[in-house]
């Protein structure tokens, strides 16, 4: 080795006399080796570089893209849904599940090979959770990761937790359907079962606008999470933020659903609906129905709840249809505005004998008063003289037999006998004359009642009213070319409807100053074809005002018990509060004088 | 003489005579030129990572550049031989500011580095290299390394700054002093299986943790290089295997009591540095991608994505080489890695040619600084090493740093000057 180093005479300082003295070569052994290592290090880097930049290069590359690159996934979100005046019905609220990996249970700053026991993780948590620490080390067990400690946690308490920095707890965030309305509009818009798939209502019947589009975003981001401004696709910020705006009031549902309960209470009834209706546009105001469920706790109820019934089920609606057959009859010209019918009590149509409700007669009686005492056998008089056939193809362009056009889930077209049934056999038009032997919804007749109220328009109840800022509903009215009823008949219709309510049995809806008209009903329920006895439907639909009508109520009441029980006696009740309400809500001003 | 050391008749730049020409003549391309280029490109590159953020401005180290290239300008008038008065006062003064830093140092990082004078921010630690540099040349000079008692002088010499530096702490720059030591003793003539001796602490250390089997043949092997190369040689060769048996039993135990976690994962993550990558495997997964991803040629200068978004962190410092392998692709990578090994070479040359031990063991501890330094910089940028904070010489920001690097070129050239090729017609 370098030993021959040691044979040279070592260099001297000669700083004060710098002559050239004779090259003193230093070993090329040593030269060479400290050579030999740089260019070995030289050699073995660049090979790296290569190695790093040319052979690995692309898929370097593509690890420095993925790390730049955010990807968001979308939670599922679902639009928030508010009512007439903006108030939430349904919104989604992040929520946050704990869970407890005991295996891994360790406080800020403890050393990476401790595991801190469950009771000492337990004590520091149960302040936040609600839950005392033995629960809580009842709950982890002997399991070691992955238990579900609670669900539901909101945001603060979740941030609470976290700032605990205690390693082995984690929080997955999670979005929670709530119904901030309660039971007010369940009937309506339904629930998402806790697998957040809608099982009702416009929740199911709207799920596709509900549901957000939201794709999947990629962000670039810099180290520190700062979205770049480049490079990014076009919309990736925008957030679809829009409501599900619904043309129902919220304070005019409650006051309908608490009006409704009393009476349901009070008559020992069924079940009862409300309908208030905007006969200019179809809007409902009110779809209000009881017995209702609470969306935020659905487990607790009967499943038959979930459908509300004033849609989705047919009835009878007896003596409340009556105005609509004589504004047929009007228009076909089969009555006179200012005609009379006899009603003598009894009237026999094929073997059947038809009585009034409460078997009076009335004898000569003109139509206001047919409405007023709500004469069957006048109406079957009256109805008679058009022909059969004539009032079928009506009821069929007034779409009974049809499923109307609506956003209301599961609506039910009506049942109307066969043309050839409802021709050959008399007392088919006979009992159609009074409301009875073909079955509708409640929300069909309301917008029969609509038309006659807006002069003879179909209008398309709806309950969703704006989305992405515009409103969602095509035209509100079906046959926008021309009225199917002449304006006079409907006018007509109506004064007798008014006189129901000023001398009749619809008495109890008057109100100072405005001009109401109305109609009640009492019709006897149909169950698998055969009447039972006992078992009514009261009714009673209002218009209002009747001079410029804008709005037709309409509340059913099934199954009433008592021999008091009349449309007049129970719904009428019910529909007088209502309107109070829509009156005062509305800022309906009186008629003038 | 062999034929690869001609390099110095390089008398490529030589056109012809005159005054003029002879002054580029004695213009010392190679020494001047490589630290100016490199601080160029590394000041666009340090432009590029600080962008978004503001705590340093690029621009500076351009300044100090500038600042550090008229110090080594005069530096460069002045024959080394002068300085030899004032090496104690000089000694005695780094001492002085190591001690200075301990009291009334600025702490970041976890460690006591700067004293702040007059806003500017110090790092004596720095100087002390280059101080430990020049006191141990003089004392090395003139006495050759033939027992090991001969090691006690320049031992005792560098030992107090040295400790200063590592209880800052300051592991990295303390390692520089290891390199430095080793090298410089060597060069004075010690032998080269003392070299060994001193380094195989370190391979017994890695063997009794990885494979422990292999120590059977490691330590007899130390043991006859004892023997060969110390006196007493039957007493050395015993003493020898015994400590490094010592060595071999004490590792395991102190890497798992005396190292906390995070010292250990910075010592060995960068073998799987996937092991951690949000943690301390970052630098090393992040740095390696971003060179990487620069290619053949680069993003170009001021383009590298994730030099711009900050994904790699102390960019601007430790590993600006990431950034230039991002933005300047294999090409700069290549140029600037052969523009150090010129300019080491050329170093290597200025050794040879000194005219007095002294000078030549400077300039050879210069050397080994800058070796050291650029080697474990780039193999920790390229994830070939641990992370230790050592900066990449002229590239890395750092004004202390540069302002020392540019000092230790004016006396290396001041060496150069004075030496035979620079008087001698070849």
């Amino acid at each position: 080795m370098s030993r021959d180093r040691r044979s040279y005479p070592s260099r001297k300082y000669r700083s004060k006399r710098l002559t050239v003295i004779p090259l003193d070569p230093i070993s090329h052994k040593r030269l060479r080796l400290v050579f030999a290592i740089l260019l070995l290090g030289l050699c073995g880097l660049i090979s790296r570089m290569a190695w790093l930049q040319v052979l690995q290069s692309s898929d370097l590359y593509a690890r420095a893209r993925a790390l730049q690159i955010h990807r968001v996934q979308p939670l599922g979100a679902r639009r928030t849904i508010v009512d007439r005046i903006g108030r939430l019905v349904a919104l989604d609220e992040q929520r946050f599940r704990l869970w407890a990996h005991p295996n891994n249970f360790r406080f800020p700053g403890d050393h990476s090979e401790l595991v801190r026991e469950p009771a000492e993780v337990a004590e520091k948590i149960s302040q936040y959770i609600d839950m005392s620490p033995s629960k809580i080390i009842n709950i982890m067990g002997d399991r070691r990761s992955g238990i579900r400690l609670i669900e539901g946690l909101d945001a603060d308490k979740a941030a609470d937790i976290s700032a605990l920095g205690i390693s082995g707890l984690e929080l997955t965030s999670y979005l929670q359907r709530v119904y901030p309305q309660g039971d007010l509009f369940a009937n309506v818009v339904g629930f998402l079962n806790l697998d957040r798939i809608p099982q009702a209502g416009l929740e199911q019947s709207l799920n596709n606008t509900l549901s957000r589009e939201e794709p999947v975003r990629r962000l670039r981001l810099t180290r520190d999470g700062t979205p770049l401004p480049d490079d990014l696709a076009p919309g990736v910020f925008y957030r679809d933020d829009e409501h599900l705006q619904l043309t129902l009031d919220s304070r005019l549902q409650e006051l309908s659903v608490k009006a409704l309960s009393v009476a349901v209470q009070e008559w020992n009834a069924k079940r009862g609906a409300a309908i208030v209706m905007d006969v200019t546009s179809g809007e409902l105001l009110t779809l209000a129905s009881t017995p209702s469920y609470d969306s935020n706790s659905y487990w607790n109820y009967s499943p038959s709840l979930f459908r509300e019934w004033s849609v989705q089920d047919l009835y009878e609606p007896g003596s409340t249809f009556k105005p609509i057959n004589l504004a047929l009859a009007l228009q076909e010209g089969a009555i006179q505005a200012d005609g009379t019918v006899i009603d003598t009590g009894i009237v026999n149509v094929g073997g059947w004998p038809i009585r009034n409700y409460d078997g009076g007669f009335s004898g000569v009686i003109d139509f206001p008063t047919v409405l007023q005492v709500s004469s069957n056998v006048g109406m079957v008089n009256a109805m008679r003289n058009l022909a059969p056939s004539r009032y079928w193809d009506w009821l069929h362009r007034l779409g009974l037999d049809v499923k109307p056009e609506t956003d209301l889930p599961g609506a039910l077209a009506g049942y109307l006998k066969s043309k050839k049934d409802f021709v050959n056999q008399p007392i088919e038009p006979a009992v159609a004359a009074f409301g009875h032997g073909f079955s509708l919804t409640p929300l069909k007749l309301a917008q029969l009642h609509a038309l006659i109220a807006n002069d003879g328009y179909l209008v398309r109840p709806h309950i969703t009213r704006r989305l992405h800022g515009e409103e969602l509903s095509k035209s509100p009215i079906l046959n926008k070319s021309q009225p199917l009823l002449r304006s006079e008949v409907t006018r007509t219709v109506r004064s007798w409807m008014e006189s129901v309510v000023e001398a009749g049995s619809g008495e109890g809806v008057k109100t100072d100053g405005y001009r109401i008209g109305g109609k009640t009903g009492t019709a006897d329920k149909s169950v698998n074809g055969t009447y039972q006895e006992g078992l009514k439907i009261c009714s009673f639909v209002a218009h209002l005002p009747v001079e410029k009508p804008r709005y037709v109520v309409l509340v059913v009441v099934d199954e009433p018990k008592g021999a008091n029980a009349f449309g007049s006696t129970v719904a009428v009740p019910v529909a007088k509060k209502i309107i109070d309400g829509l009156l005062v809500l509305e800022k309906i001003p009186p008629t003038d004088g | 003489m062999p034929k690869s050391f001609n390099l110095r008749r390089n008398t490529w730049f030589v056109w012809g005579a005159g005054r003029f020409r002879r002054k580029i003549k004695k213009f010392d391309f190679l020494l001047w030129g490589i630290p100016l280029f490199l601080v160029l490109i590394s000041g666009i590159l340090i432009a590029s990572t600080q962008r978004q953020a503001n705590y340093a401005d690029w621009y500076q180290h351009w300044i100090t550049a500038f600042v550090g290239i008229l110090v080594a300008r005069l530096l460069v008038e002045i024959s080394l031989e002068r300085i030899r008065p004032f090496l104690l006062s000089i000694y005695l003064f780094t001492i002085g500011t190591l001690l200075a830093v301990q009291v009334i140092g600025t702490t970041a990082l976890g460690a006591q580095r700067w004293i702040s004078i007059a806003g500017f921010n110090i790092q004596p630690s720095e100087f002390a290299k280059l101080t430990a540099i020049i006191v141990l040349a003089s004392v090395l000079e003139g006495h050759q390394i033939e027992k090991p008692l001969n090691l006690l002088r320049p031992l005792l010499v560098v030992l107090p700054p040295w400790l200063l530096v590592f209880f800052q702490p300051d592991l990295g720059t303390s390692l520089v002093f290891g390199a430095v030591l080793i090298t410089m003793l060597y060069w004075a003539g010690m032998p080269l299986e003392w070299v060994l001796l001193f380094l195989s602490a370190i391979f017994t250390s890695i063997l009794a943790g990885v494979l422990p089997l292999t120590l059977l043949f490691w330590i007899p092997f130390l043991g006859f290089l004892a023997y060969r190369s110390l006196p007493n040689k039957k007493v050395s060769a015993l003493l020898t295997m015994f400590s490094q048996g010592l060595i071999a039993i004490a590792t395991p135990w102190l890497w798992m009591h005396a190292l906390q976690d995070y010292q250990r994962d910075r010592l060995v993550l960068f073998l799987n540095p996937s092991k951690d990558p949000l943690g301390g495997g970052y630098h090393l997964l992040q740095s390696t991608v971003g060179i990487g991803s620069g290619g053949i040629f680069g993003k170009g200068l001021l383009q590298g994505q994730l030099t711009k978004l900050q994904f790699i962190p102390e960019q601007h410092t430790d590993f600006i080489f990431s950034a230039l392998g991002e933005e300047m692709g294999f090409l700069g990578t290549s140029l600037v890695m052969l523009a150090f090994f010129l300019f080491m070479f050329r170093l290597l040359k200025v050794a040879k040619e000194a005219r007095t031990d002294f000078e030549s063991l400077v300039v050879i501890g210069i050397l080994a600084m800058l070796v050291f330094q650029t080697i474990v910089n780039i193999f920790m940028t390229i994830g070939l090493g641990p992370v230790t904070g050592i900066p990449l010489p002229f590239m890395s920001y750092g004004r202390s740093a540069l302002l020392v690097n540019f000092m230790a070129v004016g006396l290396c050239v001041s060496v150069a000057r004075r030496g035979y090729s620079a008087s001698r017609n070849w």
